[in-house]
């Protein structure tokens, strides 16, 4: 069928197939930014166009159908690589972050802006209704729209886009907009599909229809005869290399208990055979020729079938230690089926995997007994958190080729490094022989952190010879991706009259799923960034993770804390409500503050002995202050709504950490090009996050130099050097510290260098604005320009570079306070979030408006968390609802009416220009928050992940 | 998904290419048919140019073209509230601008957006049949004939004084939904769209109502209603029964 249209105002004449999409046709047209994030439910809004002047999905549209219209792309918003104003807004207002939905967010909030010049919050609302966002959140976007109205009216911004800091410096805790904003908001190429060339091979993965079973026999005989069929991986010759997918410090506290392909499946959805074929169509049609017999076997699901006697073991493999072998293991061995593969620990992890346990942890301060002894009140709760997804717009994706003899990867990932070293053990080849390319990452949230796509496409390029495109799927992503670790925390508190805590005991049962990948740390975690939010003697918890066969979990934004958090502070809301003190009191009472010795460390550290550390800078009590002053804690709250609705409100504190002291390692290089610009090459992996930005700000606040000339290139394996990644909030204080010390130690160089050309004495030089050096003694100036060509002009001493290494093991813990008050309909058990608060002591915000949108994205998950999302499995493992409908993600109508993020001013000692982290802590404190809120509105306590309608019901015991 | 794509000129050419083709689909906005998870059909016929996206008023009855979209129509000042109410619970702007009235109808979703609605309006529907014979017929009838797929909708018909109050229950607002309800007190007409069960008229409630009853009632004989609910990943069996009971209390409570 032929059709004729416009495209961005041109006339286009194109070919296409009855069932070919709009979408399809845009893209192989070169208009890639048209994206897809959810196979064409019409939900996430990545494909949005106009045709004939109205947005619409192209996905859902027939090519077919567009034959004489106008279409207009995101791409064609801009031109000549000029930002619009709505482009440019959307940068300044901090909402351009992973961005992989920015350009259809820029068309929409373009296309509103034509009909209507100064739109009202429910008009933008309206325009935002079909777009997906689960980076920043939704609020900075009515920002964004009001400074382009204020831009397109007056000609310059007249709103504060978001408060500064250190008014001592130029650029770090000031608004500059995000290095990459302009390639990200206009849709030029920056993903890992935009990378990819005509011709390469696609694999696709045949998928186990059984939570448990062996592989008995793979016949391929069918398969291979499909016409562009490359290779076809299967257990049976895969490279018998055991690893684990988590991109963590190495020797990683995970078990390596998986290869590429098992003789054994753990899941739905686990690996039985990847198919490398020159077209999606060949893959598909050889999954389906592939013959395989199964001997089904028994599965576990949760915690409670994991650790009952008897229950099949899901790794009942050999364990092999690297280091630490326990006594006896010949004997634990002793039995094992070779089908179920090897478990090999690095170092012990106290796991029993016979019985299910992946790993285990146990640590204590003080006297618990004793400490509940002295207690008027002990209240002894169980709570359970679900399994949730990340949903990162982009699905995981990779894009392996040979080059030049090596294996070349484009990867969205927030680990090159640990990808690097993964992908060459699982090829069996040594590190140099791999190059890992971190493209613009379209959303990670700690999913990223895994290695859950890279090793298999690596792998059948590098023996097959050929480039091969790997992409899951959205329902992918729910089965065969990592997910929040299900949990059940049982807290025992006990306390005085007045609301002092005596004693705290806490007992995570967590549910790691197949593998165990983060399956120590995550748990602990729960633990670790919760318990030294008290200033309690006596403590004690218990971490044991189970195996089982839900589909796979991993790292997700917050890691353990969300679960240990909601735990603790609903059981302290609860006795505090028992013993009939206020909760907000009782908080205050218990909170550290500087300087208080948190032995509580000593036993949760990753693996390891943790480090003893008296509490940093810290702005828990006026974070709690500050909300409880915001959101009128203790005045009864108007209710407008009618007899229907309940009002209340609640709270929760919280802490995380910034990176992993005595873990973690980042490096950074810092060089002067031949016309004294600058070139940072930083080992750090920018998410999405503003990182490259932290990098650039910092680098031109110590040189002196405008921002312009400043250009980090990061997260490539070849061109920068070593960093552990981006995860445990580590990229601000980690890399950025690495990059602040290359710019340090380059200032240096450039001291030294201009005082031998200019003959002063380098004690008596300074860098000065913009970009020169200038001598105090004499006045005399000289431009970096001008310096760095006499050092490259062959009589010089050549090019000035610095490196920056940063490892510590110094805490620089970010803490806060989130507040919420909920109406619940007590017929229908709706829950409306009307107000939500998130104060953050986050350091130094070196990006202020990049901080504030992190806040606002991360609590928006937790509250998806917290209300809405849960992954449900039915009786034989299957995901029932790996869709974004059926998961049910909050999109802009699940917005809080009334929503805030504060940003405290808190300077730390050991943050670059006082920095801590931002985003991880901030999902930490919905779910408590408006837990306490329902339960102050309805007396209802829920202690199960969603809070739904139906739960309060029970509750309130309607039905 | 669909294998061909047929583009229709006139509606007498859509019926005759369906007439022929059993497996033929006619093809509107496209969110139901090109949506993920849709059924593979062998051919559409795409009805999208058939000038059937008008909206105006035959006598004393308000006509909507079955290719009107939810977007058109809650912008048309001719459009009452009651329906707007309703077209609203499609939550994405993006999905409203595409889909269309006659095409949700057609879809008989089980959780549908405006089916309920549109019966509580006591709607009509003007069809053409596959041997092009046009007649209207009561939407109700519509959704109630399993193989209603045959027919070409043309225009849907409806009293724009006929006075409905809707609820649409669902966790996030582009959730599915567990229940969607509307009531009108006057003729007496209740249904709901149930998930996992699909329209139901909810005849003990219209009775009910014709009766005057209301608030305990109409929560009792709501939550009785005979048909089959059962528990899905939404919501359970009991909390859509509860449901049911409650939305009829309060709908017909707010109509009074």
């Amino acid at each position: 069928m032929i059709i004729n249209c416009t495209i961005n105002s041109k006339p286009r004449s194109f070919e296409v197939e009855a069932q070919q999409t709009l979408r399809s046709m845009l893209v192989l047209d070169g208009h890639f930014c048209v994206r897809d994030s959810d196979d064409c439910e019409g939900f996430a809004g990545s494909d949005t166009v106009l045709i004939d002047g109205v947005p619409v999905y192209a996905n859902l549209v027939l090519a077919g159908e567009v034959d004489g219209c106008e279409i207009v792309t995101p791409d064609g918003l801009s031109d000549k690589r000029q930002l619009t104003i709505v482009q440019q807004a959307m940068i300044d207002a901090g909402i351009v972050q992973s961005a992989y939905n920015s350009p259809a967010a820029a068309l929409l909030l373009t296309w509103l802006l034509n009909r209507v010049s100064n739109p009202t919050r429910e008009q933008i609302k309206e325009a935002l209704s079909g777009i997906f966002i689960r980076d920043a959140g939704y609020e900075n976007y009515y920002l964004a729209v009001k400074l382009a109205v204020e831009k397109i009216a007056t000609g310059h911004y007249q709103t504060q886009i978001a408060p500064a800091f250190r008014d001592e410096l130029r650029y770090v805790g000031k608004t500059m907009g995000k290095v990459d904003g302009p390639q990200l908001v206009m849709g030029e190429r920056a993903f890992v599909e935009d990378r990819l060339q005509e011709g390469c091979c696609t694999l696709k993965m045949l998928r186990s229809p059984y939570a448990s079973a062996y592989i008995r026999s793979i016949d391929t005989t069918e398969a291979e005869k499909v016409e562009g069929v490359v290779k076809i991986i299967t257990a049976f010759n895969c490279p018998d290399v055991y690893y684990m997918s988590a991109g963590q410090g190495n020797p990683e506290p995970s078990p390596h208990d998986r290869r590429l392909f098992n003789y054994k499946v753990r899941h739905v959805g686990d690996r039985v055979a990847g198919v490398v074929a020159e077209t999606a169509e060949a893959a598909d049609e050889a999954i389906r020729l592939i013959k395989v017999e199964y001997e089904v076997l028994k599965p576990v699901f949760t915690v409670e079938e994991a650790m009952a006697p008897g229950a099949p073991a899901v790794q009942g493999g050999k364990a092999v230690y690297l280091s630490g072998q326990p006594e006896g293991l010949d004997k634990y061995n002793e039995g094992s089926d070779p089908r179920e593969g090897q478990i090999v620990y690095p170092f012990p992890l106290h796991s029993d995997s016979k019985h299910n346990v992946a790993s285990s942890a146990h640590g204590a301060i003080g006297d618990v007994k004793k400490g509940f002894e002295e207690a008027d009140m002990v209240i002894e709760r169980t709570y359970q958190t679900s399994q949730v997804q990340c949903t990162p717009l982009e699905t995981h994706i990779c894009y392996s080729v040979i080059d030049n003899g090596r294996l070349t990867l484009h990867a969205s990932t927030q680990v090159p490094w640990h990808l690097r070293r993964i992908v060459a053990n699982v090829c069996q080849i040594p590190e140099n022989k791999v190059h890992v390319i971190k493209e613009r990452v379209g959303g990670g949230y700690g999913s990223k952190q895994d290695i859950l796509v890279e090793d298999a496409c690596a792998y059948a390029t590098w023996i097959t010879g050929r480039p091969v495109l790997y992409h899951n799927t959205r329902a992918e992503e729910f089965f065969a991706n990592s997910t929040r670790h299900p949990m059940r925390v049982t807290v025992k508190m006990g306390a005085r009259k007045d609301g002092r805590i005596t004693a705290i005991q806490m007992d995570v049962r967590a549910n790691t799923g197949p593998y165990g990948n983060h399956c120590l740390t995550v748990p602990m975690n729960a633990c670790s960034k919760t318990l030294p939010l008290f200033k309690v003697d006596n403590m004690k918890f218990d971490v044991t993770t189970y195996y089982t066969n839900i589909p796979p979990t991993g790292a997700y934004q917050g890691y353990g804390a969300p679960k240990g958090s909601y735990g603790l502070m609903m059981c302290m809301a609860e006795l505090a409500s028992k013993l009939g003190v206020d909760y907000l009191d009782m908080a205050l009472k218990n909170c550290v503050t500087e300087g208080y010795m948190l032995e509580i460390l000593k036993g949760l550290g990753e693996g390891r002995e943790g480090n003893v550390v008296p509490v940093g800078s810290c702005g828990l009590k006026e974070a709690i202050l500050k909300g409880a002053q915001m959101i009128e804690w203790g005045k009864a709250p108007v209710n407008a709504l009618g007899p229907d609705w309940k009002i209340g409100k609640g709270f929760a504190m919280i802490q995380q950490g910034s990176g992993l002291p005595g873990l973690d390692h980042s490096t950074a290089l810092a060089k002067m090009a031949t016309d004294g610009t600058i070139i940072v090459q930083s080992g750090g992996a920018d998410i999405g996050t503003g990182l490259d930005t932290i990098s650039v700000k910092v680098t031109s606040e110590v040189l002196c130099i405008d921002p312009e000339f400043v250009t980090v290139i990061s997260g490539d394996t070849d061109s920068a050097p070593f960093d552990t990644g981006a995860y445990a909030s580590s990229g601000t204080f980690f890399s950025g510290n690495a990059s602040l010390i290359a710019a340090q130690n380059l200032k240096e160089k450039i001291l030294a260098e201009a005082a031998l050309q200019m003959e002063e004495d380098k004690d008596d030089l300074l860098l000065e604005y913009p970009g020169q050096v200038v001598s105090s003694r004499t006045g005399k100036t000289l431009l970096y320009k001008d310096l760095i060509h006499t050092a490259c002009s062959g009589t010089g001493r050549g090019q000035l570079i610095a490196q920056g290494s940063f490892a510590t093991k110094a805490s620089a813990v970010p803490y806060g306070a989130h507040f919420a008050q909920v109406a619940v309909n007590v017929r229908t058990g709706e829950i409306r979030l009307q107000k939500f608060y998130a104060i953050q002591d986050a350091g130094t915000p070196i990006n202020p408006e990049l901080a504030l949108c992190q806040m606002y994205g991360a609590a928006l998950k937790s509250i998806g968390h917290s209300l809405y999302e849960s992954m449900i499995l039915d009786e034989k493992g299957v995901c029932i609802n790996a869709s974004f409908t059926d998961y049910g993600v909050p999109m802009i109508a699940e917005m809080p009416e009334d929503f805030k993020a504060v940003l405290l001013d808190v300077n730390d000692a050991y943050g670059p220009f006082g920095a801590k982290s931002i985003s991880e802590i901030a999902t930490n404190g919905a779910a408590p928050a408006i837990g306490v809120a329902i339960a102050n509105a309805t007396g209802v306590w829920i202690k199960t992940w969603p809070f739904t309608a139906e739960k309060v019901l029970r509750g309130m015991g309607r039905f | 998904m669909i294998q061909k794509l047929t583009i229709a000129q006139s509606i007498a050419q859509a019926v005759n290419w369906k007439a022929h083709c059993a497996d033929c689909i006619y093809l509107s906005g496209g969110t139901e048919v090109n949506r993920l998870g849709s059924e593979d059909h062998q051919e559409g016929i795409s009805i999208g140019r058939l000038n059937m996206d008008e909206i105006r008023m035959e006598g004393s009855m308000l006509a909507i073209g079955a290719t009107v979209t939810f977007t058109e129509a809650l912008e048309s000042d001719l459009v009452p509230m009651g329906l707007k109410q309703a077209l609203r619970h499609m939550d994405s702007m993006t999905k409203r601008n595409m889909a269309t009235i006659g095409g949700n109808i057609a879809a008989k979703r089980d959780d549908s957006y405006i089916i309920p609605a549109l019966v509580a309006m006591d709607a009509k529907l003007s069809v053409m049949d596959l041997d092009r014979s046009q007649s209207q017929m009561s939407l109700w009838d519509y959704v109630s004939d399993p193989y209603s797929s045959r027919l070409l909708i043309i225009d849907i018909l409806l009293d724009p004084k006929a006075r409905i109050a809707s609820r649409r229950i669902s966790r996030t607002a582009q959730s599915h939904a567990s229940i969607t309800m509307s009531i009108s007190l006057d003729p007496a007409l209740a249904c709901a769209a149930i998930k996992g069960t699909g329209i139901v008229r909810l005849e003990g409630v219209e009775k009910a109502i014709a009766k005057g009853l209301g608030g305990k009632d109409l929560e009792r004989i709501g939550s009785e209603e005979p048909c089959q609910v059962v528990d899905d990943i939404h919501a359970s069996a009991a909390y859509k029964r509860y449901l049911l009971g409650i939305l009829a209390a309060d709908l017909a409570g707010g109509l009074r």
